[in-house]
């Protein structure tokens, strides 16, 4: 009586948890779906040691926040950014159009520096006139606060220049307190920057020595405006600039000039970042590869019931039962905890279809042993649980080992079958073990599950055939 | 009940499947494994197009514009359309979207079914190393498990079976140059923890059958107990093949890799626990003094039991004589007596109830 009344309360904690579950999991609409099954971009960045800096911690924090402050002006809709070890950060992008913008926007280091060109802001025509003036041979000779760049002015009939630069910047992107878009009066676009307070104060004593120095030598003196090491524009200083603001025009597309003021608004990264490993899926082709895993997970769950029921007959309607349990459980606790779902993910789902019912197969297995060795039904159930467990266990645990050791070596999707492998495989274990045990002692009263045949514990076929279906007489 | 005697051929079980795996390992190594850019750093596209075209078409445009090597394959679309899975090492964002305008202009690309996956090669080295360590430490997990649930003269037949298990998936991607990527990968990682099982399953009954059975042989312990469990096990690894072979059917390319792997190891895992990791098994624990007392006495002894011993001995000398006698000599000189000896007769006398299945065995034995 005791027992039956146990087994009643396993039963109704079950259902309770089905309930709770099923709450969760339905409608399966809800479930986060990863990049390669709803479409996006993933990309994972590295941080790189320069030659001007070595990367930081602090460096990484301040990154990850210019950058999800970088992703909320894209617009994308929940994007997940998130560190990944020491030196990596994780950025995906659901549902993004257009990844390639997306990622210059992410990725850029949009390091703006102003520089001061030396030798009063000559301008020299090619590399090698430069180079001759400074009286070297080549650019790696230059005197270490000296450095050559190269700028190919816009359009018009500008050719292109070289000039030697201070290594030292003078002012920096870090400097800006806001970046917007505007244009220029031949209607070119271009980016207007607004300076801090102490940024203003150094543009106004830079460009306020530049015009002296001009006034005084007659010489043009130039700025040299870098961004990622690459030169935008290099204008002449005429005046002081005061009022802390400036302008950079260059060969910008509205969109460029759009993506450079998003960039300089929301900051420099503080530490050079460079996608490691990318990868972009199209909607239509997740959406299919969504479609494919569900049709193989339902077959494979069919196929499994199958042949269950053609094996084990009535034991095999309760381990299906049980499996069913088993599904809405884990959809319950994945969505529960908002898992995201990936395409490796619904794969390890899958699988532990499979291996759920392995424990029913080693018990009702067991539970044959005992039928031949003269038990009753009932008793030979309890001892097929009983003896069976061990097995089960020690089996189940080198799964969800090798899972642990996976989720902790794998990166990317692979992590999500680590955890649908592990998670799945003990669930499975408490599903396969204690809801089949108890449903199958309460049934215990009904005459079909006294009957060894109905059950499938009738035994005489050899046992060397392993898809003998016992049940001729 | 008519019982096979497996360990009477277990030189011959041991030497092909050796010989077996230690072919594939050769292969890997000869023909290599054609890993894919998880490992190498390169490119990977899927495109999916809208008439059809072939394998050589897509080819010829990504070769024009200018893509080194590129491996063009065929996958199963969405839809029925035509999908391509492109492989190079190196293909730039221009170049990338250049094959997808052009494959767009000549056979139309169907909108929003494109991928593109870059890896660098430093983040593949370090899959790879990470996939190692991840493999190495999870052999070690398994000894560590099986030595503390078992003892270690279990752990180390059954990593060696799946040094099998492993080394033949391994093999048959190397032979059939099939790619190798992450997911490859974590299937392999799969095997190591699923086809233990089988192992598992038969070690466990072996465990149980060992203090009843006081007269016999370990090898005719193992035989029963093989016997005993071989249907259970073929029946949890058909539980676990039936998912994957509706991957197999339905899934992407992806999926099928992953898939692949794992039936492979799975059929392996299955077979290699009776005849790689049992066998295996056998020789260690014939070496232990009580069951070569057994073995000698079985060698000596009386009526039937002799004809089971004697075969289960003499090939061993036939086959392999110095494998054979260098296995069971230092194991006798250097354990005189055991305390694990008493441990298992307390331990039987226990199990009361199972009593009957061995009883039942010695019956069957007489009859014959």
């Amino acid at each position: 009586m005791s027992r039956v009344k146990r087994d009643a309360v396993i039963l109704v904690f079950v259902a309770a948890l089905l309930g709770a579950a099923a709450y969760f999991a339905f409608p399966l609409s809800k479930t986060n779906l990863g990049l390669d099954l709803q479409g996006g971009l993933s990309v994972i960045l590295e941080a790189q040691d320069t030659a001007k800096a070595d990367r930081t911690q602090e460096g990484m924090d301040q990154a990850i926040t210019i950058i999800q402050n970088r992703v909320n002006g894209l617009g994308v809709a929940e994007p997940e950014i998130q560190r990944q070890g020491d030196w990596k950060i994780s950025v995906q992008l659901p549902g993004i159009d257009n990844p390639e913008e997306a990622l210059a926007i992410i990725g850029k280091t949009a390091v703006l520096e102003f520089y001061d060109v030396k030798d009063f802001g000559a301008s020299y025509a090619s590399q090698a006139e430069a180079l001759a003036s400074a009286g070297v041979e080549d650019a790696d000779s230059l005197p270490a606060d000296k450095r050559l760049i190269h700028w190919s002015p816009q359009g018009g009939n500008s050719s292109d220049q070289w000039f030697i630069i201070s290594t030292e910047p003078l002012v920096t992107g870090a400097m800006l307190t806001k970046a917007m878009t505007g244009f220029d009066q031949f209607n070119n676009s271009k980016v207007d920057m607004e300076f801090s307070d102490e940024g203003a104060k150094v543009f106004s004593e830079v460009t306020g020595r530049m015009a002296e120095t001009w006034e005084i030598t007659g010489e043009e003196q130039r700025l040299a405006i870098i961004l990622d090491g690459n030169v935008e524009s290099a204008p002449t200083v005429h005046q002081q600039i005061d009022g802390g603001r400036a302008e950079i025009t260059g060969k910008f597309t509205p969109d460029e000039a759009k993506s450079l003021a998003l960039v300089l608004q929301t900051g420099a990264l503080p530490v050079e970042l460079e996608p490691v490993n990318q990868s972009t899926i199209g909607a239509t082709l997740g959406k299919a590869a969504l479609n494919q895993a569900l049709i193989a997970g339902a077959l494979g769950l069919l196929l499994i019931i199958v042949f269950m029921i053609a094996y084990y007959r009535l034991l095999g309607i309760v381990a299906s039962l049980a499996l069913i349990v088993y599904g809405v459980l884990f959809l319950g606790v994945l969505n529960g905890i908002g898992v995201t779902m990936t395409l490796p993910g619904i794969a390890g789902m899958i699988l532990t279809l499979g291996m759920a019912v392995d424990a029913n197969v080693l018990i009702f297995a067991r539970m044959r042993d005992e039928v031949r060795a003269g038990k009753t039904v009932g008793a030979a159930t309890s001892a097929g649980f009983k003896k069976a467990f061990r097995t089960v266990f020690d089996c189940n645990m080198t799964t969800i080992l090798t899972a642990v050791i996976l989720f902790w070596a794998a990166s990317g999707g692979i992590k999500g079958f680590a955890l649908t492998l592990g998670v799945g495989v003990a669930l499975s274990m408490f599903t396969a073990v204690l809801v089949t045990r108890s449903m199958l002692s309460l049934l215990s009263g009904w005459r079909p599950f006294r009957s060894e045949k109905l059950l499938g514990l009738h035994v005489a076929a050899p046992k060397s055939r392993p898809l003998e279906k016992g049940g001729r007489p | 009940m008519r019982m096979f005697h497996f360990m009477r051929y277990k030189w011959w079980f041991l030497g092909s499947l050796t010989a077996v795996t230690i072919f594939a390992i050769i292969t890997v190594f000869v023909v290599r494994l054609d890993l894919g850019i998880d490992f190498r750093g390169g490119v990977r596209m899927e495109v999916s197009l809208e008439q059809s075209a072939t394998v050589d078409d897509v080819r010829s445009v990504v070769s024009d514009i200018g893509v080194q090597d590129p491996v063009v394959q065929s996958v199963s679309g969405s839809s029925g359309e035509s999908s391509f899975m492109i492989t190079a090492e190196s293909v730039t964002d221009a170049q990338s979207d250049e094959i997808i305008a052009e494959l767009d202009a000549r056979y139309g690309a169907t909108e929003g079914a494109t991928g593109i996956e870059t890896v660098g090669a430093s983040f593949g080295r370090e899959t790879t190393n990470r996939a190692l360590i991840a493999i190495a430490i999870a052999v070690v997990a398994i000894i560590g498990y099986l030595s503390f649930r078992f003892e270690f003269k279990f752990a180390i037949p059954a990593i060696v079976a799946l040094i099998h298990d492993v080394g033949l998936t391994l093999g048959i991607y190397a032979a059939s140059n099939r790619l190798v990527t992450a997911a490859t990968v974590a299937a392999i990682l799969t095997i190591l923890g699923y086809s233990v099982h089988d192992t598992i399953v038969v070690f466990d009954r072996m465990r149980e059958n060992a203090p009843l059975m006081k007269k016999e042989t370990y090898g005719e312990m193992v035989d029963l107990s093989i016997s005993q469990t071989m249907v259970r096990s073929i029946n949890t690894s058909v539980a676990l093949l039936l998912p994957l072979l509706a991957i197999l059917i339905f899934g992407g390319p992806t999926l099928k890799d992953f898939a692949l792997a794992l039936t492979i190891g799975t059929i392996a895992g299955t077979y290699s626990s009776f005849f790689v990791a049992a066998p295996m098994a056998v020789l260690l624990k014939e070496r232990e003094p009580r069951y070569r007392k057994r073995l000698a006495m079985a060698a000596a002894g009386e009526g039937i039991v002799l004809d089971a011993g004697v075969s289960a001995e003499k090939p061993t000398k036939a086959v392999q004589p110095a494998g054979g006698t260098k296995a069971s000599k230092p194991g006798g000189s250097k354990k005189p007596s055991t305390g694990t000896r008493s441990a298992s007769v307390s331990q039987a006398s226990k199990k009361g109830k199972t009593s009957r299945r061995p009883a039942s065995k010695d019956s069957k034995r007489t009859s014959r």
